[in-house]
């Protein structure tokens, strides 16, 4: 992780959890969450200096040089409700490199989804700069990009998971990972399933999301939202509906996607869940707090 | 009213299920028709069977007895396989949480179901889409919608396949009365060209736009001297 001062502290104050962030990734990640790639966690080099020392490389490198995902500087949204003027984010400094587990911390309305739609290009940022897997989305000479290029850039690197899961209550565990791909032609459900024994489900694959404990279905999202391999995982209080048993069961998945390379930013209010990443940002009325 | 007029028959139906040493009879001998171009309200409290008798009429599910006929055909007798098939081609289901998909947009969420049949047909989503007058937001994302407007794709999208029957499981529980009224009246809409529609419903309101309201209780249709739900309004 790589922000503003704020952000940086955290990561000093953290040593003990901070994994690789940089310095072995050149690694392209879904390959290896389908090998089913164990040996993942040998690849922690954890010293503080090689995070300092990537810091002070990335400042005024290119975003994409260095395995940044999203460059966010001065990321501003603005919603007007008929008079009024509410600013969701106010100047938001954030990097989030490949491999690199962040989460944002904070209450309702202290704007983690707000800055999860702006990373995922769900929405539009209001002013500042903001960077998606190479491509500049907004910014001081930065043109307008139509919804066609924002849903292929989406489509191309990031997967969503949700709190409510957002599956087909029609369709089978398969057809809801799958269909992500249909769009494009190239449905694959013998890859859909491959995924769904990743996330332990090899023995629920033709069953409806009714059919499956909320665990389960949050699964069967994670599968879906790797189906397009993406590089970048956005999970919007991904735990909100499970029990404590269940949501560190998930949790551990996402430590196992992310050791084996894949980036995951996860929007929270959970305390518990913030221990355990590299990074928590912590988001208080849209700015970055200590 | 004509057999072929006929979109569901039910007579006799159960749905049972064990728990433990305990058999639960989630359906005790439902019986209902639905002609075509009829919109009924099934009302009843949490746990009388309004879900599980939609799970049995949109094939999600099979009765443990008794008989199904869905557009003239025994659903009882269809393989699990066929049951899916079939759900496609008849039925459309909407639910109370819309169920888009927050990343696809409006005609992308509309198209699904074609895709899934192998029928991309980009002039009939848009047609679709402009029968439930959202033209404007064809290409937003669900997130910039209002509920209203959400439970409208997700209308479009049960309706794309062409089924004869829309199933609606508490569609406007979500939605202020402005809303309903509005979303009623696009029911009405495809009412008119011969959709039958089931509305399951906590909402006596809803289920009084209808043509026709069944209460359950306990797995099986009531007579309104047996009614609590309209007792407890009068």
């Amino acid at each position: 992780m790589v922000s503003n001062n704020t952000a940086v502290m955290d990561i000093k104050e953290k040593p003990g959890i901070i994994r690789s962030i940089v310095c072995d990734r050149a690694r392209s990640p879904l390959s290896r969450i389908l090998s089913l790639s164990k040996d993942a966690a040998t690849h922690s080099s954890t010293s503080s200096e090689c995070v300092a020392s990537v810091m002070s490389q990335t400042k005024d490198a290119p975003a994409s040089a260095l395995g940044v995902l999203v460059k966010a500087e001065g990321l501003v949204k603005v919603y007007r409700r008929g008079a009024e003027e509410i600013r969701a984010l106010d100047g938001v400094n954030v990097r989030v490199q490949q491999g690199e587990f962040v989460c944002l911390l904070g209450h309702s309305g202290a704007g983690k989804t707000t800055t999860l739609n702006l990373f995922g290009l769900m929405d539009r940022p209001s002013d500042g700069e903001l960077t998606v897997a190479g491509h500049a989305i907004s910014g001081a000479d930065v043109s307008f990009l139509p919804e066609a290029k924002l849903d292929m850039i989406r489509r191309e690197n990031i997967g969503f998971i949700f709190q409510q899961f957002y599956l087909m209550p029609t369709l089978s565990a398969t057809e809801n990972v799958d269909m992500p791909l249909l769009w494009s032609g190239k449905s694959d459900v013998e890859r859909s399933r491959a995924l769904l024994e990743r996330v332990g489900l090899g023995h629920r694959m033709t069953h409806r999301p009714a059919e499956l404990s909320g665990g389960e279905q949050q699964r069967v999202a994670v599968a879906r939202a790797l189906i397009n391999e993406p590089k970048l995982l956005l999970a919007d209080e991904p735990t909100g509906n499970l029990d404590t048993r269940t949501r560190d069961a998930i949790f551990d998945l996402f430590g196992e996607l992310n050791k084996e390379g894949l980036a995951i930013v996860l929007a929270t209010h959970d305390t518990e869940i913030a221990r355990r990443v590299d990074t928590v940002i912590h988001l208080q009325e849209g700015r970055i707090v200590d | 009213m004509y057999k072929e007029d006929l979109l569901i028959e039910a007579r006799d139906v159960w749905r049972s299920y064990t728990r433990g040493s305990e058999t639960i009879h989630a359906l005790a001998g439902m019986n209902l028709t639905l002609g075509r171009g009829e919109m009924i309200g099934i009302v009843g409290r949490s746990g009388s069977g309004k879900t599980t008798f939609l799970n049995q009429v949109g094939c999600l599910d099979k009765p443990t007895s008794g008989t199904l006929k869905i557009v003239g055909r025994d659903v009882t007798k269809l393989s699990e396989n066929e049951l899916v098939e079939f759900r496609r081609d008849h039925i459309g289901f909407i639910f109370q949480l819309f169920y888009l998909i927050p990343t696809l947009t409006v005609k992308e969420n509309v198209e699904m179901p074609l895709i899934f049949a192998r029928k991309r047909d980009p002039d009939k989503v848009m047609d679709m889409i402009k029968k439930v007058e959202l033209e404007k937001n064809a290409n937003a994302l669900p997130g910039q919608l209002n509920g209203g407007d959400m439970q409208r794709v997700a209308i479009a999208r049960a309706l794309i396949n062409d089924p004869q029957i829309l199933l609606a499981d508490e569609p406007t529980g979500r939605l202020e009365h402005k809303s309903r009224d509005s979303i009623v009246e696009l029911f009405r809409r495809f009412q008119s060209e011969g959709l039958g529609i089931i509305i399951a419903t906590h909402d006596l309101g809803l289920a009084q736009m209808t043509d026709r309201v069944i209460e359950l209780k306990d797995g099986c249709v009531i007579d309104r001297e047996e009614s609590y739900v309209f007792a407890e309004v009068e």
